[in-house]
């Protein structure tokens, strides 16, 4: 029972220095730790080997870009929202909170979009509409391809990715 | 005192042109018309001067999947020999083309970007000979501006 016991405690101590690393202890069991960290010699290395990983993965995170733009995902909201508009029914049913509802959930998306439309864009991009757009390839590094042929049609295919 | 006019003098100028033609044809540059093209579900926007793909054209790209295929530029291009000949299908986007003498040709695509030098995208190389027969040669790819549009470049024998 004792060694029981001492071994939760030394789990909970474990994730009590784990959480002083993260900052996520008040100032009273901050300063507990703190000291703890101070005078034993394990609670020392673990708080040190918490604090090293840390900064390994923060320094050394692989940066992920899309090769979409911004624009490119606006315009799937876009005609999505076309589309569903499209095929929306057009008579009136149900009880009168389906009718608040019809003009809450347009409000509240039109809010979102203001909002994330105000945001710092990759590249200050303007927003464009449909008529404005020509296509165009957008590559930020060599491109790969996969090639189609037809001998009977007389076409060869390259698709860039 | 021989006449300088006459049947005689008639047919010398007839043998020297038949003489001369082939080779009057034969050292113009093949020409490759260059075509870019919108693959989409979207109607033509209002007030763009695109033309509807014609259909011997359409039929080619047939496997796709868009409804609209509109023609947002044609280009004809001479294919020279040596170095490349850069045409501008749009503020975007260019092609230069050149025959390599073995019987192919080189397809380079570049991206244009204001301000910056143009960027190559792919190098491709086709059949010259088969170019010549009438045989398309697309670039193709997604639009990464506009979800579920593409591009392509058509490349066919100058008409």
């Amino acid at each position: 029972m004792t060694q029981i016991s001492q071994t939760i405690m030394k789990t909970e101590t474990c994730l009590e220095i784990q959480a002083y690393v993260d900052g996520e202890l008040d100032a009273s069991r901050r300063a507990v730790v703190e000291r703890l960290c101070a005078t034993d010699s394990e609670a020392r290395q673990l708080s040190d080997g918490l604090k090293a990983l840390r900064s390994a993965v923060r320094a050394n995170e692989p940066e992920i870009h899309v090769p979409e733009s911004r624009e490119f995902y606006w315009s799937q909201i876009q005609r999505r929202m076309s589309a569903a508009s499209a095929t929306a029914p057009t008579t009136d049913t149900g009880a009168a909170w389906t009718q608040w509802m019809r003009w809450l959930v347009p409000m509240a998306g039109a809010a979102a979009v203001v909002s994330l439309l105000t945001l710092p864009g990759r590249e200050g991009q303007t927003t464009t509409t449909l008529a404005s757009m020509s296509p165009a390839p957008t590559y930020s590094a060599p491109a790969s391809s996969v090639i189609y042929r037809s001998d009977t049609d007389g076409v060869t295919v390259h698709w860039i990715n | 005192m021989p006449s300088l006019t006459g049947w005689p003098v008639l047919a010398y100028r007839c043998l020297l042109a038949t003489l001369l033609l082939p080779a009057a044809v034969l050292s113009e540059d093949f020409k490759v018309e260059a075509r870019l093209v919108w693959g989409t579900n979207q109607p033509k926007p209002a007030g763009k001067p695109f033309t509807a793909l014609d259909d011997p054209s359409r039929d080619k790209v047939r496997q796709f999947k868009w409804t609209n295929y509109w023609v947002v530029n044609t280009v004809v291009s001479p294919v020279p020999h040596g170095k490349p000949q850069r045409v501008n299908l749009s503020s975007k986007c260019a092609i230069d083309v050149n025959d390599l003498g073995n019987g192919n040709v080189e397809i380079r695509l570049f991206e244009l970007k204001e301000g910056a030098e143009p960027k190559l995208v792919k190098p491709v190389q086709h059949s010259l000979k088969a170019l010549k027969n009438g045989e398309f040669c697309i670039l193709a790819g997604d639009d990464k501006k506009v979800w579920d549009d593409a591009w392509f470049v058509i490349l066919t024998g100058g008409r």
